[in-house]
C-alpha cells in the first residue's frame, strides 16, 4: 500500500506499530484493573461474611416481608392524590350596605382637612377686614 | 458440602417473579440445610443485582433515588426499609468499603426484589440471572 501511494518514499513510512512502545500506560491500566478487582473481591467477601452468619435469618425475614412483593412488582403509585370533602354548594355572602370602619376613617380625615381649610380661610378674611 | 438445591432455586424464582404464595409454599418445604443455602442465594442474588445496577456509576445519588422510590411504593415498605441502612448496604456491595455488620437482614430480600422488578427481566434473562446467582452462592457455601 505504501509503495502504491508513495513509490519514492515508501521506505520511510512506518509500519504503524511503534518499535519500542512506552509500556507505562499499559502498566497503569493493569494496575487500576487489578486494584478494582481486589476491591470487588473484598466487597464480595464482606457480603459473603455477613450473609453467612445470618443466612437463616435472611430467609425468615424474606418470608416475613413477602407480602411486600405486590407493592414492589405491581404498578407504581403516581403520587399522592389530594382530595377534599364536598360540603355542599358554596354561596357567597351578599354584599353589605352601610359604612365600614375604613370608609368612616377616610370620611373623617377628608372632613378634617376641609374643616381646617375653612377655619384658615375665615381667619384670613377677618384679618383682611381689620 | 452444601449446595443450592433445586427447591431453593424454585423458591428464589417464585420470589423474583413476585409470587408471594408460591414463595411461602416453597420456603416451607426447605430443610435446614436447604434453608441455609437459600439464605446464601438471597445474599448472592442481591450482591449481583446491586453491582449490575450501581457498580459502574458509583453514584450515591442514584442509590438514594432507588431507595426513595422503593419506599414510596407502599406505607409498609416505607416502614420496613430504613433508608440509611438500605443505602449503606447497596453502596457497600457495589462501590464502598463500608461495614454491613449491623444491617437488618430483611433488607437483602426487599432491595433485591426492588432491583429485579425495575429490570423487568424476561423469563430467559431471569434464568440467566438465577444461574449466575446460584454459582456465586455455591462458591460462597464453599
Amino acid at each position: 500500500l505504501h509503495e502504491h501511494i508513495d513509490p519514492i518514499g515508501s521506505s520511510e513510512w512506518s509500519s504503524g506499530t511503534a518499535e519500542n512502545p512506552d509500556p507505562t500506560g499499559d502498566r497503569v491500566n493493569a494496575s487500576l484493573e487489578e486494584g478494582e478487582k481486589k476491591a470487588e473481591r473484598s466487597r464480595a467477601e464482606k457480603i459473603r461474611g455477613a450473609v453467612g452468619k445470618n443466612s437463616e435469618d435472611l430467609v425468615d425475614k424474606a418470608e416475613k416481608g413477602v407480602s411486600n412483593l405486590d407493592s414492589i412488582f405491581g404498578p407504581h403509585p403516581t403520587g399522592q392524590a389530594e382530595t377534599r370533602t364536598n360540603s355542599g354548594p358554596q354561596v357567597a355572602d351578599m354584599p353589605h350596605s352601610g359604612v365600614d370602619p375604613g370608609t368612616a376613617a377616610s370620611a373623617l380625615l377628608a372632613a378634617g382637612i376641609v374643616g381646617a381649610e375653612l377655619v384658615h380661610r375665615v381667619k384670613t378674611k377677618i384679618r383682611g377686614e381689620r | 458440602m452444601t449446595r443450592v438445591t433445586a427447591d431453593a432455586m424454585e423458591a428464589m424464582r417464585a420470589y423474583l417473579k413476585g409470587d408471594a404464595d408460591g414463595y411461602r409454599r416453597m420456603v416451607d418445604r426447605l430443610d435446614p440445610a436447604a434453608k441455609k443455602a437459600h439464605g446464601q442465594l438471597i445474599g448472592a442474588s442481591f450482591y449481583i443485582a446491586a453491582n449490575r445496577r450501581f457498580a459502574a456509576s458509583h453514584s450515591n445519588a442514584q442509590v438514594v433515588e432507588f431507595v426513595g422510590d422503593l419506599r414510596a411504593r407502599s406505607d409498609r415498605l416505607a416502614e420496613d426499609i430504613d433508608p440509611r441502612q438500605a443505602e449503606r448496604l447497596i453502596r457497600a456491595s457495589a462501590f464502598t468499603d463500608e461495614s454491613v455488620d449491623d444491617i437488618d437482614n430483611g433488607l437483602y430480600s426487599l432491595l433485591l426484589a426492588g432491583l429485579i422488578a425495575d429490570e423487568q427481566l424476561t423469563d430467559a434473562d431471569l434464568e440467566t440471572f438465577l444461574e449466575e446467582a446460584r454459582e456465586l452462592a455455591d462458591e460462597w457455601l464453599g
